[in-house]
């Protein structure tokens, strides 16, 4: 049989050494790890640096249900701890207009009065709210305490431009802070908007650490 | 109380904005009277109210809009932002405006702004439909002093007392 012959040109140009795939496989790979690690490490230092900078804005961090925005706040008020917006869509011609509210969730927090007690202190928020707006009217009123948070859930509904409108309202208390949660959504039982605002109470709750 | 702040109404306010349109008229009706003073998010102004002829006085309060009621605490006053005149709002209670309609006319009304004190006599009551009648439509002239509370718990109905600027006396 006869040997097949490579035929081999010969040339004056020199050839560079012959490099084994596997090495420039593990070149690369170091290259690419080293790179990560400086991205890695730039963000962790950025942290230390500046933790303010480093921090993801509140959209980034949370995953608000379709349509919900974040509102910048202005920073004048520093009660305001999170404010957010569901966008109303337009009307399509011939459907009816079922409400004029827009959803929206807002969170403040405030000091928790010195000497109060959590379970009265929030039962008089409460009655005082009951009493001072005619239109509100809560249907619902739960307090529980769990260790250091104590909660009261609330649920009602008022009236705007002779339209009902649902709402709800949680304050937590913990570690000398009170915070308060509203959310404003139709009153419609077809509506997932309530739900979709005890999602957004959830996650800014996770945030806080509650 | 005074200026105590209430995180339920405050967030409720911020949540509902400005709200366009007409606003309501206070719903100062209520069924079962409180004489506590509880946190309504009310500011204390200046200005004080004394109806002599029921021993009464009164701190007033800045009327303070939420949405579009007016925030009506259980024994405070508070006082409507209007272009002209003086008109102040307060449950149909005793421990509110709930006697006023007892007085006679010329009964005497005295309103201290922080700086001096006025002496009002009462001049004559209306009773008008909030239903029927915006809060707007109402007009007020300076030199007059204007109660409004509600004829009855629950009701449109609502009993306005008007007080001229009496004379000063020589």
């Amino acid at each position: 049989m006869a040997k097949k012959v490579m035929s081999r040109k010969t040339s004056s140009v020199s050839v560079p050494p012959k490099v084994p795939t596997q090495q420039i496989g593990i070149v690369i790979f170091v290259l690419v790890g080293l790179g990560l690690a400086v991205l890695i490490g730039a963000q962790k230092l950025t942290q230390l640096v500046n933790p303010e900078e480093a921090t993801p804005t509140q959209e980034e961090a949370l995953t608000l249900p379709e349509g919900w925005k974040v509102q910048e706040n202005s920073g004048e008020d520093e009660r305001i701890l999170f404010q957010a917006y569901k966008e109303v869509t337009t009307v399509e011609a011939g459907e009816p207009m079922t409400t004029g509210v827009t959803p929206s969730v807002t969170a403040l927090v405030s000091p928790f009065p010195e000497g109060a007690e959590p379970e009265a202190y929030t039962q008089q928020l409460f009655e005082a709210a009951k009493g001072s707006l005619p239109s509100l009217e809560y249907t619902q009123n739960d307090f529980n305490s769990n260790g250091d948070i104590a909660a009261r859930r609330l649920r009602g509904t008022l009236e705007m431009n002779k339209e009902k409108i649902g709402f709800k309202q949680q304050i937590y208390i913990h570690d000398g802070q009170v915070y308060t949660f509203t959310a404003l959504f139709p009153d419609d039982e077809n509506s997932t908007v309530s739900t979709e605002v005890e999602i957004i109470f959830d996650q800014v709750l996770g945030q806080l650490g509650l | 109380m005074q200026d105590e702040f209430n995180p339920l109404l405050e967030s409720l306010k911020m949540s509902l904005g400005d709200i366009l349109g007409a606003t309501t008229w206070p719903g100062t009706g209520v069924v079962d009277e409180s004489t506590a003073s509880l946190p309504n998010n009310l500011h204390a102004t200046q200005m004080q109210l004394s109806l002599p002829a029921l021993a009464k006085e009164w701190q007033i309060y800045q009327g303070e809009q939420i949405g579009q009621d007016w925030v009506v605490g259980d024994t405070e006053v508070s006082r409507l932002p209007t272009a002209s005149g003086t008109v102040l709002y307060g449950h149909n209670t005793d421990s509110v405006f709930g006697r006023v309609h007892t007085l006679p006319w010329g009964a005497t009304a005295q309103l201290n702004d922080g700086q001096e004190t006025k002496t009002y006599r009462l001049a004559h009551t209306r009773i008008i439909n909030s239903d029927y009648t915006p809060l707007e439509k109402i007009e007020y002239t300076d030199g007059e002093l204007t109660l409004i509370t509600c004829r009855d718990a629950d009701s449109p109905w609502r009993v306005i007392f008007t007080f001229k600027l009496a004379p000063t006396q020589e």
